[in-house]
């Protein structure tokens, strides 16, 4: 059993193999992206009834709640990326921490920003210290000071442990923002969609948001796949797998 | 639809789908860039190696 996983964490993790299988997932990843997103996109401008009391001002969901899912479950792959990376030091697993801050401070920002907008015309505000609101700024702040901390260490090991590490303690906010509507009397509503009750939602209204969220979260995948590519063909290219993968 | 994009609620809905395009375009864009420029990058550093 020890061997499997020592084999698995050198080999089968390996910067080569990680190169080797994303390229040939990349395509089926943008093309599933680019169907959902553009299914989405449309089915939720065009096709979906508009909300008996917000009118088509509702149609905000379809890009606020996945870029707040988004926000979240980036957070959540990059704690588990933190872990990997200060157990066993699997070497994927930290490039893919370094990879998802910036995207992750993106759909945090996008979040706040459409949330802020839809927030005008319904709630009369753009913004106020709601705990639903303010949880997700600290998250933004929190992936602004691993951004921080990943440019200010030069020496990539100690950045590695001192990014995994600070992550970590930034994982306790997930749980806070997820629960931020049902501990506190917000301003925000409860949530839309659960795993585990019945969706408040009409299904002509789900189908195009679940389409979206599958499709932002693609969309991370392909991004990461991406950067981790480049920074691997850079870090390795002293070795002979990339000399033949080039020639 | 164009209708509603422009009355009422369209200005809000206008920005906030443009300001999530403009996002996930610029990463994509920067994605390909970086490739481009680590391609260049490496190869460079090969043709060297040959000399």
């Amino acid at each position: 059993m020890r061997r499997a996983w020592y084999w698995i964490s050198q080999q089968g993790l390996s910067t080569q193999s990680f190169y080797k299988t994303s390229g040939r997932l990349l395509p089926f990843i943008t093309a599933g992206f680019l169907v959902l997103f553009l299914y989405g996109l449309i089915a939720g401008l065009f096709f979906a009834p508009a909300d008996y009391q917000q009118g088509d001002g509702f149609r905000i969901i379809y890009v606020h709640v996945p870029s707040a899912f988004a926000a979240m479950a980036i957070y959540f792959c990059m704690t588990i990326c933190a872990v990997l990376t200060l157990v066993w030091r699997i070497k994927i697993a930290s490039l893919c921490l370094t990879a998802s801050t910036s995207l992750g401070a993106g759909f945090t920002f996008l979040a706040l920003v459409t949330g802020s907008i839809w927030g005008k015309p319904m709630w009369g505000t753009w913004w106020i210290w709601d705990a639903r609101l303010t949880s997700v700024l600290i998250l933004f702040f929190i992936y602004g000071g691993l951004i921080a901390l990943q440019s200010i260490i030069a020496n990539k090991q100690h950045r590695d442990r001192a990014v995994s590490l600070m992550t970590l303690v930034g994982a306790i906010n997930l749980p806070i923002i997820h629960y931020s509507v049902i501990w506190w009397s917000t301003l925000h509503q409860g949530a839309t969609l659960s795993l585990f009750s019945e969706s408040l939602i009409a299904p002509a209204m789900l189908r195009p948001l679940l389409a979206m969220i599958a499709a932002f979260m693609l969309f991370y995948g392909m991004i990461v796949c991406l950067r981790m590519r480049n920074t691997i063909l850079v870090t390795d290219m002293k070795t002979e797998w990339v000399k033949k993968v080039l020639q | 639809m164009i209708n509603m994009m422009f009355h009422g609620y369209g200005y809000s809905i206008l920005s906030a789908y443009s300001m999530t395009l403009i996002v996930m375009s610029l990463f994509w864009i920067v994605a390909l860039l970086s490739k481009r420029q680590a391609t260049k990058k490496v190869k460079r550093y090969l043709s060297q190696e040959k000399k």
